[in-house]
C-alpha cells in the first residue's frame, strides 16, 4: 500500500511539473506584456524595459521558468534583490508587493472554509435525497427530488448567489460592507457563519442536486444485484438492506467524485467568491488574470488547485481500497 | 398433520410497459417435510418467479399475485400472499431459505463471509441477547456451519471474503448460510447450474445431507433431468407458467404423459438405454408470456395436435386431469403415456 502511495505521488509530481510549464507556456503566449499594464499613464519604453527588469520578464522564458523551480527549493530574491522570498516560493508579485506563497498562505483559509462548509452540506443533503428518492422510486418522494436535481442543475451559481445576496441583503441577514471579510471562526464563530452560509448554499444547492442524482442511480443499480437479493431472502429489513448491504457498494463512485470535487474546490470557488466577497484563492486568481497579469500568482494558483485535484484523486483510491476487500488485499 | 407447503391456485404477474408478464398461472401443489420436489421447464417457464412468491419476494408495487400459499411449521402458519411484510420477513431466512443459482454474485462481495453468516443468525435469534454474548454466539454458530458443509480450516476461513473461494467453496457457504437457522422449507433455484460437474455432484450430495440434518422439505429448482432423477422424490414440470405434468420421478421418467415432458427427456442423454441415441431438441421456442397463444401454450410445438380429434389444441385449455394418482397433466390426448425417445 506505502509503496503504492509512494509511487502515485511520484506521478504527481512529474504531473505538477508539466502543468507549472505549462502554465508558463501558456502566459508566455499571450499578446499582452505585464510590464506595460503596470506602466500607467506616461509610459516609455525605457519604463516598460525596467518593468521588465523588476518583473524578472527581461530573461529567455527557460531562465524565467529555472528561477522559479530555484525558488520553489531554496527561496529566491526578486525586484532587482530588493525582496526576498523563503522556500517554499511560488513567485514574488509586483501588482499586490507580496510573496506569492505568503499570499496564498493568507487566502486558503477563506477557501478552505468556503470548500468544508459547502461541501459537508451538499453530501448531507445529495446523499440523503438520494437514497430516500431510491427507497421510493416513483413515489412522491422520489418525484420531490427529481424535481429538485432539475432545479438545482439548471440554475446558475452566479444567479443563485446574486439572488441570495440580494434576498439576505433586504432582509438583513448580512451587511454588504463586511460581507466577505476574513474573520476566523474561534474568534468570532457566528460573524465567520454569516460571512460563509449563503456562499455555502449557493455552492451546495447545484452540487447536491447532482450527488442526489448520483447517488439515487447508483443504489438503484446495484438494488438489482444478487446479493442484495440474497439479504432480502436472509429477512434483512428494507432500510438495513439499503443502509448496509446497498450503500457500501454505491459509495464507490459517490466518493470517487467527492474527492475530486472537493479537491477541485481547494483550488477556489471563482464564481461564488466573487459574488460574496470572499477573498480566496479563486478570487485572488481571477484578479491575476484579469486584471493585473500577475504570472507568480497565476502559476501559484493553478499549481495550488491542480495538487489539490492530485492528491484528492489519490485519497480517492486509498478510501476505495478500505471500501472493497478485493483491492485491499491485491 | 397439515402439509409444510401447500400452494393453491397461484398465478403471478407483472405490469410492464410491453403488456402484462404471466410469469406463473394457476399453479398448485405442495411439499411435505423431509421431501423433495423437482420443479423442471425451460428458461422463462416461472420457476424462479413461483419460488420467489413463496418467500414473498416479489416487490409488491410491481407485482400482481393471486392465490395461496399456505405455510405450516408446527406452531406457526402463514399464508404468504396475503400476509404483511414484517410476518413474511420474520419467516424468511428462518423458516425458509433461498439458494440461488449463482454463488459468485449472491455473496456481498465486501463484507466477510463470517459477517454475512452471523447476520442471519443474529436478526432472527439475537433479539433477546445481550449484543455482545450474541456476536460471540453468532460467529461459534458460524464456524459451526461452515464445518457442517465442508469447508476445511472453518475457523479461519469465516474471516475471508468471498473473492479468497472458490466457486464450489461458494456455493457451500450459500448453503451454510441459508441454513444456518435450521429452516423448515428449502428453495435451491439451480444451485449447481454454475458450477463444473464434479462439484455439481458433491453440492447435490451435500443438498441430501442437509435435507436428512434438518428434516427440510427442499424445493429444487433445475434444467438438469439427470440431477432430478438423483435427487428429488416428485417432479412439476412447468411450462409458460403453467403446471403441465406432475408426478413421482419415475412417473416423469418411464410414464411420460404430457407431450413437452417427453420433449424435454428427448433433449437430454440417457444412460439407461445402453444404446446411443439421438438427442432431439424440441422445435421452437417458448411463446412470449405477454401474448400467449391461445389454447394450449405448448400447441404451436407439440407434435401431437393433430392426433387429438376431441378437441381443438389451439383453442381450449386443457384442465389438470389425474392420469395415476399423484401423477397428473394437463393434456387432451387419448393416449395416457407417452413412449420415451419417440414422439419425433
Ligand atoms: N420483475 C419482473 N418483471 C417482468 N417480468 C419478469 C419479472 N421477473 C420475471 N419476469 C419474467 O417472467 C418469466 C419467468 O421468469 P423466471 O425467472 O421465473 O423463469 P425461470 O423458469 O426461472 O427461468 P430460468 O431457468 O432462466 O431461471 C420470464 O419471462 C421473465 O422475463
Ligand atoms: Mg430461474
Amino acid at each position: 500500500m506505502l509503496k503504492y502511495i509512494g509511487k502515485r505521488a511520484m506521478a504527481n509530481g512529474l504531473i505538477l511539473v508539466a502543468i507549472s510549464m505549462i502554465t508558463y507556456l501558456i502566459f508566455w503566449a499571450l499578446p499582452v506584456n505585464p510590464a506595460s499594464i503596470s506602466c500607467g499613464t506616461h509610459c516609455t519604453p525605457q519604463k516598460i524595459a525596467a518593468n521588465e527588469h523588476l518583473l524578472g520578464l527581461d530573461v529567455p522564458i527557460w531562465v524565467q521558468y529555472g528561477r522559479f523551480v530555484k525558488g520553489l527549493v531554496v527561496g529566491a530574491n526578486y525586484a532587482d534583490g530588493q525582496v526576498h522570498c523563503s522556500a517554499p516560493s511560488l513567485g514574488y508579485s509586483v501588482p499586490t508587493n507580496t510573496c506569492v506563497t505568503t499570499l496564498l498562505a493568507q487566502k486558503f483559509p477563506v477557501t478552505l472554509s468556503l470548500a468544508i462548509g459547502a461541501f459537508i452540506l451538499w453530501m448531507l443533503i445529495g446523499m440523503s435525497m438520494g437514497i430516500v428518492a431510491a427507497r421510493y422510486r416513483g413515489r412522491w418522494p422520489d418525484k420531490a427530488a427529481n424535481a429538485f436535481v432539475l432545479t438545482g442543475t439548471s440554475l446558475p451559481t452566479f444567479l443563485l448567489g446574486l439572488l441570495l445576496l440580494i434576498g439576505a441583503t433586504l432582509a438583513h441577514w448580512i451587511d454588504p460592507i463586511t460581507q466577505g471579510l476574513w474573520v476566523a471562526p474561534w474568534s468570532d464563530p457566528i460573524g465567520f457563519f454569516k460571512n460563509f452560509i449563503f456562499a455555502w448554499i449557493t455552492l451546495a444547492i447545484t452540487s447536491a442536486a447532482i450527488y442526489t442524482r448520483l447517488t439515487r442511480g447508483s443504489v438503484i443499480e446495484t438494488s438489482s444485484e444478487d446479493f442484495i437479493r440474497t439479504a432480502r431472502a436472509k429477512g434483512v429489513s428494507e432500510w438495513r438492506i439499503l443502509l448496509k448491504h446497498n450503500l457500501r457498494t454505491s459509495l464507490a463512485p459517490i466518493i470517487s467524485q467527492a474527492g475530486l470535487d472537493f479537491g477541485g474546490l481547494l483550488g477556489g470557488a471563482v464564481i461564488t467568491e466573487k459574488v460574496f466577497n470572499l477573498q480566496g484563492l479563486g478570487n485572488v486568481a481571477i484578479t491575476a488574470v484579469l486584471q493585473t497579469y500577475d504570472l507568480p500568482i497565476l502559476v501559484g494558483t493553478t499549481l495550488i488547485a491542480a495538487a489539490f485535484y492530485l492528491v484528492f484523486n489519490l485519497i480517492v483510491d486509498v478510501a476505495y481500497s478500505f471500501l472493497d476487500p478485493r483491492v485491499r488485499i491485491s | 398433520m397439515s402439509r409444510l407447503l401447500e400452494v393453491k391456485d397461484l398465478s403471478v404477474s407483472f405490469p410492464t410497459d410491453a403488456g402484462v408478464v404471466r410469469a406463473t398461472q394457476n399453479l398448485s401443489f405442495h411439499l411435505d417435510r423431509g421431501e423433495t420436489l423437482a420443479i423442471v421447464g425451460e428458461s422463462g417457464s416461472g420457476k424462479s418467479v413461483s419460488s420467489m412468491a413463496i418467500m414473498g419476494l416479489h416487490n409488491p408495487g410491481r407485482t400482481e399475485i393471486s392465490g395461496e400459499i399456505n405455510l405450516n411449521f408446527g406452531e406457526n402458519n402463514l399464508e404468504v400472499v396475503s400476509a404483511p411484510e414484517e410476518k413474511i420477513r420474520a419467516i424468511r431466512g428462518k423458516n425458509v431459505a433461498m439458494i440461488f443459482q449463482d454463488p459468485m454474485s449472491s455473496l456481498h462481495p465486501y463484507y466477510s463471509i463470517g459477517n454475512q453468516l452471523t447476520e442471519s443468525w443474529l436478526i432472527h435469534n439475537g433479539g433477546n441477547l445481550d449484543s455482545k454474548t450474541a456476536k460471540a454466539k453468532a460467529w461459534e454458530r458460524a464456524v459451526e456451519m461452515l464445518d457442517l458443509v465442508g469447508i476445511p480450516d472453518a475457523g479461519r476461513r469465516v474471516k475471508e471474503f468471498p473473492h479468497q473461494f472458490s466457486g464450489g467453496m461458494r456455493q457451500r457457504v450459500m448453503i451454510a448460510l441459508a441454513l444456518i437457522n435450521g429452516p423448515d422449507l428449502l428453495i435451491a433455484d439451480e444451485p449447481t447450474t454454475a458450477l463444473d460437474v464434479t462439484v455439481q455432484a458433491q453440492i447435490l450430495g451435500l443438498l441430501k445431507d442437509m435435507q436428512k440434518e434438518f428434516n427440510m422439505g427442499v424445493i429444487l429448482i433445475t434444467h438438469d433431468l439427470g440431477v432430478v432423477a438423483e435427487v428429488s422424490d416428485r417432479i412439476n414440470v412447468m411450462y409458460a407458467g403453467k403446471l403441465v405434468e406432475e408426478g413421482t420421478v419415475d412417473d416423469i421418467f418411464y410414464r411420460t404423459s404430457h407431450p413437452y415432458t417427453q420433449g424435454l427427456l428427448n433433449s437430454i442423454p440417457r444412460v439407461d438405454s445402453g444404446v446411443a441415441e439421438k438427442l432431439v431438441a424440441i422445435p421452437g421456442q417458448p411463446p412470449s408470456l405477454i401474448a400467449l397463444p391461445k389454447g394450449c401454450a405448448f400447441s404451436p410445438r407439440c407434435e401431437y395436435v393433430r392426433q387429438v380429434s376431441s378437441h381443438d389444441c389451439k383453442v381450449e385449455i386443457p384442465d389438470s386431469i389425474e392420469v395415476a394418482s399423484g401423477h397428473s397433466r394437463k393434456c387432451f390426448l387419448k393416449e395416457t403415456y407417452l413412449p420415451a425417445g419417440k414422439g419425433r
